[in-house]
């Protein structure tokens, strides 16, 4: 077979990838898969054959399947939400109602959350939301609200506050996807539908949709993986706290990696969430065939 | 055509790769920059010297985070001058605080650790389980400069420079507008103060149970105990929280600070950070943090003392502290070195000058763990003054410094405190979970 | 009838959109606001936007500290050298997987997507190992290869998104006319596609830009640091410079504004007609 051949081709566009991730990442992600059989990975200079004893002791502690609980809500939540706030705020973006310019101005303040690393979010908002904060002062207009109020230390709403920070940070990066999207999508169809007497919702559920499902899809998968990951806006804003009520499994990871010094454990966890993370991809890359198909 | 394609994509791969040549030329230029200028200054510091001695090729990199605590160049000048005086080049690595940790654990799994590293009380167990650190005494440090060296099992690691007491802060203007005269001394007349700030509306008293760096615990309410000659420990010096009477009355204490609606809102995730600007912007009466943050508090009409104590108590009071403590690692290549600069810290080139030492503590109201140094804390606020007095008649105390996984345990022990004081155990639960973290840690 | 049902529609974006402009607005707002102001201001009750004593002096310690601007320029060097690798070694895999079929796909595909599940903390250590291995620790490559690694799976599913709506009767009329499928790529594709770029360039910036775990530990000189290392070390072991690090964010902030601003454009070009597939 020839190397420059029509059968290589593919492999030739790909390889800079490959080579990139089979080294970069497959390696390490080896390892770490490699230090979830072992006892006292990296900190001991020979570590002991363990077998699945770190799983059945992981799946054995609360702390974990407190923390599964709280990443699966702190994830759909932030996800769907992301997706809904992207979608609306990218329809008004791209609406006919507004000039050129006050679209202009409006992209680059929707933008705006976006442009900051996460410790400077979870800065921004926990001085925001600490007690003698902004928003104390001007929800103080409600007689429930005072310079007292809790929100990122009552445990019952804690979370809740974490999903819209992770949300108000998170959004601008579905919109920007979805706003470019759309201006792929030709004018023509909903011009030959307006012609039919279809409505905008219609249009909206019969045109824009389909047209940006692959990239909706692709977005949103990525976001879940991300999100599952999400670890500085939580770590800063809470430490997981109050009493491990936002403590998604990233935390988790961490106090164990970090705090405890037990790789190990980590390891753990941290394969369980690939091995989840492969089936994702897997429904992922078969969802996409279908869409081409 | 093929031939054309191939080239294009030659073309294409060859583009790529002088990019990424010449990218990595860039790092490599840089650092050719660097060494030469290294090599320049350190001629030039050879040339003055009169008798340049033949080790000064040696750099030593010292990991720490003081650099972004103290003023701007502060610790580059001592390293400076130390370089002047021995031709031994310190080369500062300085991360945030709060990630010191992790870079030391990740550099020491990959040999990229620095030779010099600085060390917090919570982590020294983990680091010596690890093998990061080395014998000091061993390598050469002195011990009679310190006063105090921590130790594991015996071996000394790692030697403090700083000591930063935990003192009370009060603030006068809160307490005068509630109508409270004096400052309180004992924990009723403390608890009757808070209320009477509580029932002024302001907020009394601040207790940080935040997570992501639990030291509250250790600062404020361990530190409350130390006072009142309260411990962890038994006797014979292990752990012992189940059935403490002291640690009981404690935690009722606070429990009955709880109740009272006392506590700063939002203790649960409250941090070291904002509970002290919050302190200095005059938001809460009273709290504790450490004496470095003092020269913070411009804004506000202030006084620092020892923490209240238990109604009956006579004893000399414990007064929680911390450290700027330095070790030396275990692959460090010229460990005699490294130790001849933490003899200097401590106490000059000849174990007689501690002025690095008392400049240091001077600049950040804190007080030298050498024993030649003698800061001169003219300049420091009043109140530093009044409270380094205090100080004096009583004695320093940390329980938690050497303790195994002490990062890991003091989150557990937190977070049972926030549960406890909103009543959601009781406080033989506490207290006999708190035994069972400390009996397992380092297993 | 059709005139005031468009008015009132039209009043209704318009109030959604100053909603939506105050939601993601106002806490930038208040960083702005916070950033003028000295550390104690920030924390008084009731609190103001604007006080009397509002200055530019935290601006002025940024800028004028030279290890900060050196943090500045670190970023824009590592993230600007991510922005174009990622781009192009993401455009030929996305080229691959839109154009052609091949014995393998799904699993490379699976691979690329799956290979970010992992989270960088447990990652940190084995991949350190590697980097030192390769003696490019403390260097901006290492801080370059990692971002190239981390961004190159949303930078290839975007473009295969992209390409896929691109009809593949435009590749085939340039090899009609006798161009190669690297020609195809390179002059139809990619210019059609460059408000997919423009997304994908903008968060690749972004995640270059921000990235905080590894930057911390794969360098470890001042002078390799970057920005968001600078505004953690503001984060003192007792107290926080709050001022001086909302200066710093807003500062590093405005630079990525200003590309947005210039990169919009490309957001409204029309690019609707003709080669869209419909």
């Amino acid at each position: 077979m020839k190397l420059t051949g029509k059968k290589t081709a593919p492999y030739r566009y790909l390889a800079p990838t490959i080579l990139l991730m089979i080294v970069f990442m497959v390696i390490p992600i080896c390892m770490v898969i490699g230090y979830s059989f072992v006892d006292k990975a990296v900190v001991s200079q020979n570590p002991q054959f363990v077998g699945l004893e770190n799983y059945k002791t992981i799946f054995a502690d609360n702390e974990y399947i407190g923390a599964i609980s709280n990443t699966i809500i702190f994830v759909v939540v932030s996800v769907v939400a992301h997706l809904i706030l992207g979608m609306l705020f990218a329809m008004l973006l791209n609406s006919k109602y507004f000039k050129s310019r006050t679209k202009t101005i409006a992209r680059v303040i929707y933008i705006l959350p976006w442009v900051f690393t996460a410790s400077v979010v979870a800065i921004l908002w926990k001085l925001m939301l600490q007690p003698s904060g902004i928003v104390n002062y001007l929800l103080s207009i409600f007689p429930q609200i005072s310079r007292n109020t809790e929100w990122l230390s009552n445990s019952s709403i804690a979370l809740a506050v974490i999903c819209f920070i992770n949300i108000w940070c998170g959004y601008p990066f579905y919109m920007i996807s979805i706003l470019a999207g759309l201006q792929g999508i030709s004018g023509d169809l909903y011009e030959s539908a307006a012609i039919d007497g279809s409505t905008a919702v219609k249009s909206f559920l019969h045109i824009t949709i389909p047209q940006l499902k692959p990239i909706l899809i692709s977005i949103a998968m990525l976001d879940f993986i991300w999100t599952l990951q999400s670890f500085n806006v939580i770590w800063m804003l809470t430490g997981g706290g109050p009493v491990n009520a936002t403590e998604t499994l990233s935390i988790y990871i961490y106090k164990k990696a970090f705090q405890k010094v037990d790789y190990s454990m980590a390891a753990t966890a941290a394969t369980i969430l690939l091995v989840v993370c492969i089936f994702i991809a897997v429904f992922y890359v078969r969802q996409q065939k279908k869409v081409r198909e | 055509m093929k031939l054309r394609t191939i080239m294009k994509k030659g073309l294409a791969v060859g583009l790529m790769g002088i990019m990424m040549v010449s990218l990595a030329a860039c790092g490599d230029n840089k650092e050719e920059e660097k060494t030469n200028a290294e090599t320049d200054t350190k001629t030039e510091a050879k040339a003055d010297e009169t008798g340049s001695d033949a080790k000064s090729d040696v750099t030593l990199k010292f990991q720490q985070w003081w650099g972004a605590e103290l003023p701007e160049g502060y610790l580059d000048d001592i390293c400076a001058k130390y370089e002047e005086e021995t031709g031994v080049k310190v080369e500062l690595l300085t991360a945030p605080w709060a990630d010191t940790k992790t870079a030391i654990t990740a550099g020491a799994t990959n040999g990229t650790i620095a030779d010099i590293i600085s060390v917090d009380g919570a982590w020294l167990s983990e680091f010596v389980d690890m093998g990061v650190l080395t014998n000091v005494e061993d390598a050469g440090v002195d011990s009679s400069l310190a006063s105090d060296i921590w130790k594991v099992d015996g071996t000394g690691y790692v030697v403090p420079v700083l000591n930063f007491a935990y003192p009370m802060y009060v603030n006068m203007d809160i307490l005068k507008e509630a109508g409270v005269e004096t400052v309180p001394t004992t924990w009723t007349e403390l608890k009757d103060a808070c209320k009477k700030i509580t029932d002024a509306g302001k907020s009394a008293f601040a207790l940080n149970l935040g997570t992501t760096n639990a030291n509250g615990i250790q600062n404020v309410f361990m530190g409350t105990g130390w006072g009142s000659g309260i411990s962890l420990k038994d006797e014979s010096g292990a752990y012992k929280t189940k059935d403490n009477a002291g640690l009981a009355s404690l935690a009722e204490m606070f429990k009955g600070l709880y109740d009272d609606g006392s506590l700063y809102p939002g203790m649960s995730t409250l941090e070291e950070s904002e509970m002290t600007s919050n302190f200095a912007a005059g938001n809460c009466a009273f709290t504790v943090a450490s004496a470095a943050t003092m020269s913070q508090f411009t804004d506000i009409n202030f006084e620092a003392t020892t923490i209240p104590v238990k109604d009956d108590f006579k004893d000399k009071s414990g007064i929680c502290y911390a450290s700027w403590a330095v070790g030396i690692s275990e692959s460090c290549e010229n460990k005699e070195e490294a130790a001849k600069f933490i003899n200097y810290l401590l106490g000059g080139i000849d174990g007689k000058d501690g002025s690095a030492s008392a400049g240091l503590a001077a600049t950040m109201s804190a007080f030298p763990n050498s024993t030649v140094a003698e800061p001169d804390y003219s300049k420091a606020p009043k109140q530093f003054q009044d409270y380094y007095e205090l100080y004096k008649q009583n004695y320093v105390i940390n329980e938690f410094i050497g303790l195994p996984n002490a990062s890991d345990v003091m989150t557990s022990m937190t977070n049972d405190l926030t549960t406890y004081l909103e009543g959601k155990i009781d406080i033989d639960t506490l207290l006999s979970n708190w035994q069972g973290y400390l009996d397992a840690a380092g297993k | 009838m059709v005139g005031s049902y468009k008015k009132t529609t039209k009043v209704i974006v318009s109030i959604l959109l100053i909603l939506g402009g105050l939601f993601s607005a106002f806490p930038i707002l208040w960083m702005v606001c916070s950033s003028l102001k000295s550390n104690s201001e920030i924390f008084s009750w009731p609190p103001k936007f604007f006080d009397k004593t509002a200055n530019l002096s935290s601006y002025a310690s940024v800028l004028t500290d030279s290890t900060k601007v050196r943090f500045f320029i670190n970023s824009y060097i590592v993230a600007g050298c991510v922005v174009l690798l990622t781009l192009f070694v993401g455009i030929l895999a996305a080229y691959a997987f839109s154009r052609f079929d091949f014995p393998g796909k799904g699993v490379f595909n699976s691979l690329i997507v799956s290979v970010q599940a992992i989270p960088p903390i447990v990652l940190l250590i084995p991949y350190m190992g590697l980097i030192v291995a390769m003696k490019l620790f403390n260097t901006y490559f290492a801080l370059i290869l990692t971002y190239l690694i981390t961004t190159l799976p949303y930078c290839i599913l975007m473009m295969t998104g992209y390409f896929n709506t691109l009809s593949r009767e435009l590749d085939e009329a340039v090899m009609i006319d006798g161009g190669s499928r690297w020609k195809a790529l390179w002059s139809v594709l990619v210019p059609i596609s460059i408000p997919g770029m423009v997304s994908v360039g903008m968060y690749t910036f972004m995640q270059a830009w921000n990235e905080y775990l590894f930057a911390l530990a794969l360098t470890q000189t001042t002078d390799m640091r970057t920005v968001p290392i600078g505004i953690n070390l503001l984060m003192g072991q007792h107290a926080y410079d709050w001022s001086q690090m909302m200066a710093m964010s807003v500062l590093g902030s405005i630079p990525v504004l200003i590309l947005f601003i210039f990169f919009q454009k490309y957001f409204i070009a029309g690019m609707s007609s003709g080669g869209v597939k419909g």
